[in-house]
């Protein structure tokens, strides 16, 4: 497994968490546990997913 | 939209082949001899026998009526269909028909005459389980075959046809009149009593050779109709569907005569290959069975799936994506129960190259339609903003006061608008303006500076358009923003006197063309080549960084010397021959030797068009490699985009104002997406100070940032269409609201901001006074109801 990237929000200097996010696209929205900060709930989105599973969603939302 | 639609009807998709049609029993060839060069004999044989009834009898006597049809009967020979058809008959070994279970009919049909086209129309319904009876007037089946066949060859035959069927058999019964057999409860009757038979009044009558007499149905057919043996058959076969029409709905419908094929044969295919000839005791072997399958070149109308990439890359006929472009449409526009979008991508796959319509023999426009459904889905929309985003806001860019230039030449300022009387009156003296539209200084400035000069140095009353010719947003389908592209030109071009335009990329003259028809236009290689450029002496000194010139050329020189080039005409150049004939004769005087590719300009877009590389990257990727590999010589370009997509691909390529004017080797770098827009802007400040003596006034707002951007990012960039000004722009925010995550093990942040439909990530660090940038990323869905965290509403500002 490969080691958890440890990440720090800026704002509120708290090491970021996974929760839940809310994304939308082309009118449909669904749910992903992303890190995000506990206390201002700023999201991060690393490019692994934002180039595997997102791109993949993407592209199967444009065809439906 | 429904216009489009409706030119599908026509589509000779399913048209049979040549053969298919010639022949009376319309056997399916394509599939014959796919099974047949198998050698699976026996489903050969069944493919066969469903056309043809009496597989045996018909290959013992049909006399070819396909040869003539066939495509390769005007080249070598024509398929040897009918010894294929015997080799066939005598190599397969299941030759038994099929017992299906199928339920009785109590349905009576009479048959007057035993003969092939009576047994032909009793095979097909007796298959059907209807109840037949047969009357033949001698002791025996078969009729005229006795005379034509060994008996033991066609009674075999039909025995073993009629092997799981049941029917009455009334021989040394003559019928004279319907009357004989009224009361025996027929609802039809086919009369097959051949040659000068009696015909019962069923003979010429207005729909065919058929009647109602008193409630039964009569049909005639066969030789009685004076038809051959084997079209005989090929009747009777026919008047079993048509009785059993008959029997369904109550109408007469007599089957169709012959019709001329539809189908369009493909020239490329017919490559000349000699007729096998059968060496197996007047029948083929399995290998001979193999190569004259395989002369046989499948003939089906399907230029669409060779010539339209998004057919072939897609491998959809164009009916297919039709339907899917209907779903797609119809989605969401009103009630429909249709839930997918199946072509949304599709759509913008298209390059717009228009080679659909002039490959089609129909001349169905998919492009066209594909086009429409652009708009069709921005108007509901549902257009994916990010297919087009970047290309619109490079048109704004490229339309915007950074790089946009209408000018007349100087001294020109007060001169009449063109068209006036007294412009008429000075004659043909036209004034021109040079538009090179919005690339071609993006790639290199010089390629719009250099050609200007030489015309300012010819004419000094040609004035500038530096503008889009609008085409993205056409390409976006967004209507609105297409009409102010369009209006703005005009404005322009009224402003400029409404000169000549002297345009270099045949994608603004195909735009223009369509949508702003009083401009006249033409190509800057027609004037160059017109206003002299080779009669300038100095020029020769220019190219020798390109192509040392050695004035007089001869083909076999140029050959070993390197010199020869393919001309990759432009989609959009398409048929505009002047244009390409002056592209070629630039050439030649510019000391290379211009080759044609194998189809000239027979081929789609290099894959610009259309902006299709956001809608589907892969698909992009295909049409260049596509392109590129039309012919194994440097290609000479003359629409830019041509040239920077082939670049980009590393096929060695030129533009023709390379070697006209020495801009640029085989060698050169081409500039990132940042870069071209900075061109762009440097354009127009060059320009203005050089021609009109006046300062730019106005720059894009430097990125108060300093940016270290290494290679691998910005060729990454490149590909994500992420600008350095996209950069600062997430950089101000994550800087400002320190909305950023920090990653203590790399010591980067990363934050991200929303550019209108994309969402741009940056992961960056500090370099002294600067920020090196790390890595960019994007993704098109969007963060949702960030600003609301645990109760809290927080202030993002994206």
């Amino acid at each position: 497994m490969e080691e958890k990237q440890k990440l720090i929000c800026d704002r509120c200097k708290v090491e970021m968490a996974e929760f839940e996010a809310e994304f939308s696209y082309l009118n449909r929205s669904f749910r992903h546990k992303v890190p995000r900060c506990p206390q201002c709930g700023q999201v991060y989105i690393s490019e692994k997913l934002a180039a595997g599973r997102i791109s993949d969603v993407e592209k199967q939302l444009e065809e439906k | 939209m429904e216009k489009y639609f409706r030119q599908y009807d026509a589509c000779r998709q399913n048209e049979k082949p040549f053969c298919s049609v010639a022949c009376p029993f319309h056997v399916d060839v394509l599939d014959f001899q796919t099974k047949i060069a198998n050698k699976n004999y026996n489903a050969a044989y069944k493919t066969f026998r469903n056309a043809a009834g009496f597989p045996d009898i018909v290959a013992a006597l049909c006399p070819e009526y396909c040869a003539s049809a066939c495509p390769r009967s005007g080249l070598d020979q024509s398929v040897q269909l009918s010894l294929l058809e015997k080799t066939c008959v005598a190599k397969a070994l299941k030759k038994d028909p099929t017992d299906y279970n199928v339920p009785i009919k109590n349905r009576k049909i009479a048959i007057i005459g035993a003969g092939i086209s009576g047994l032909g129309c009793a095979i097909r319904l007796t298959q059907k389980k209807y109840d037949v009876s047969i009357y033949e007037k001698t002791d025996r089946l078969g009729g005229t075959l006795w005379d034509m066949l060994p008996p033991d060859l066609f009674l075999e035959d039909i025995k073993r046809q009629f092997k799981f069927e049941q029917y009455n058999l009334y021989l040394n019964t003559e019928i004279n009149s319907i009357d004989q057999i009224r009361d025996q409860g027929y609802e039809a009757v086919y009369v097959a009593t051949g040659k000068e038979g009696p015909d019962f009044g069923a003979l010429n009558h207005e729909n065919g050779h058929c009647f109602m007499d008193g409630g039964i149905a009569v049909f005639a057919g066969g030789s009685l109709t004076g038809k051959d043996k084997v079209r005989a058959l090929a009747d009777g076969l026919d008047m079993a569907r048509s009785i059993e029409i008959f029997l369904k709905t109550g109408k007469l419908e007599y089957p169709e005569s012959e019709r001329p094929c539809r189908s369009a044969a493909d020239p490329d295919k017919l490559q000349r290959t000699d007729a096998v000839i059968p060496t197996d005791n007047g029948l083929f072997t399995d290998d001979e069975v193999v190569a004259e399958a395989n002369r046989c070149v499948r003939c089906q109308c399907d230029a669409c799936m060779k010539y339209c990439d998004v057919c072939a890359y897609h491998n959809k006929w164009p009916m297919r994506i039709r339907d899917d472009v209907m779903a797609t449409v119809a989605f969401s526009t009103s009630e429909s129960m249709i839930k997918k979008t199946p072509a949304k991508r599709l759509m913008n796959t298209c390059t717009q190259c228009g080679l659909c319509d002039e490959v089609c023999p129909e001349g169905i426009e998919i492009g066209a339609m594909l086009l429409e459904a652009r708009r069709s889905l921005h108007r509901q929309g549902t257009m994916p903003g990010a297919y087009h985003q970047f290309w619109v806001r490079d048109m704004e860019f490229t339309n915007s006061e950074f790089a946009a230039l209408a000018r007349r030449a100087p001294g020109q300022e007060s001169k009449p608008e063109q068209g006036t009387e007294l412009e008429q009156e000075a004659g043909d003296d036209r004034t021109h303006a040079f538009f090179p539209g919005c690339q071609l200084g993006a790639a290199d400035l010089r390629y719009v500076t250099e050609p200007y000069r030489w015309l300012l140095s010819k004419r000094p009353d040609t004035g500038l358009l530096l503008r889009c010719c609008g085409v993205p947003a056409e390409w976006a389908g967004d209507e609105k923003l297409h009409e102010s592209a369009i209006n703005g030109i005009r404005e322009d071009w009224e402003r400029l006197g409404r000169p000549v335009l002297i345009y270099a990329c045949p994608a603004c003259r195909r735009h223009l063309g369509e949508y702003l028809p009083e401009i006249e236009t033409v190509s800057l290689y027609e004037i160059l080549d017109q206003w002299g450029f080779y009669a300038d002496s100095k020029r020769l000194t220019d190219q020798e960084e390109i192509i040392d010139d050695n004035k007089v050329i001869t083909d076999e020189k140029t050959k070993k010397d390197g010199k020869v080039f393919s001309v990759f005409d432009p989609c959009t150049a398409r048929g505009v021959e002047s244009l390409k004939q002056a592209v070629r004769t630039l050439a030649k005087q510019a000391g290379i030797l211009p080759e044609e590719l194998p189809k000239g300009d027979k081929h789609g877009c290099c894959g610009y068009g259309g902006h299709v590389s956001e809608a589907n990257a892969d698909y992009a990727a295909w049409v260049v490699k596509r392109r590129a590999g039309l012919s194994e010589n440097p290609y000479l370009a003359y629409c830019i985009n041509c040239r920077d997509i082939f670049k980009g691909e590393g096929k060695p390529v030129l533009h023709i104002l390379d070697l006209l004017f020495g801009i640029n080797g085989m060698g050169a770098e081409l500039p990132d997406l940042t870069g071209r827009r900075r061109n762009r802007t440097e354009l127009k400040r060059i320009l203005l100070e050089e021609i009109w003596g006046e300062p730019m006034e106005k720059y894009p707002q430097p990125c108060e940032f300093k940016l270290i951007i290494g290679p691998e990012v910005r060729e990454k960039m490149n590909r994500l269409k992420i600008l350095e000004e996209d950069i600062c722009e997430v950089l101000k925010l994550t800087e400002s609201s320190k909305r950023r995550a920090y990653d203590p093990q790399k010591g980067t942040w990363t934050g991200y901001r929303e550019l209108g439909e994309i969402t741009c990530w940056v992961e960056y660090r500090p370099a002294g006074e600067a920020f090196e940038i790390v890595n960019a990323y994007t993704h098109r869905m969007k963060i949702k109801l960030e600003e609301v965290w645990n109760g809290r509403k927080t202030e993002i500002n994206l």
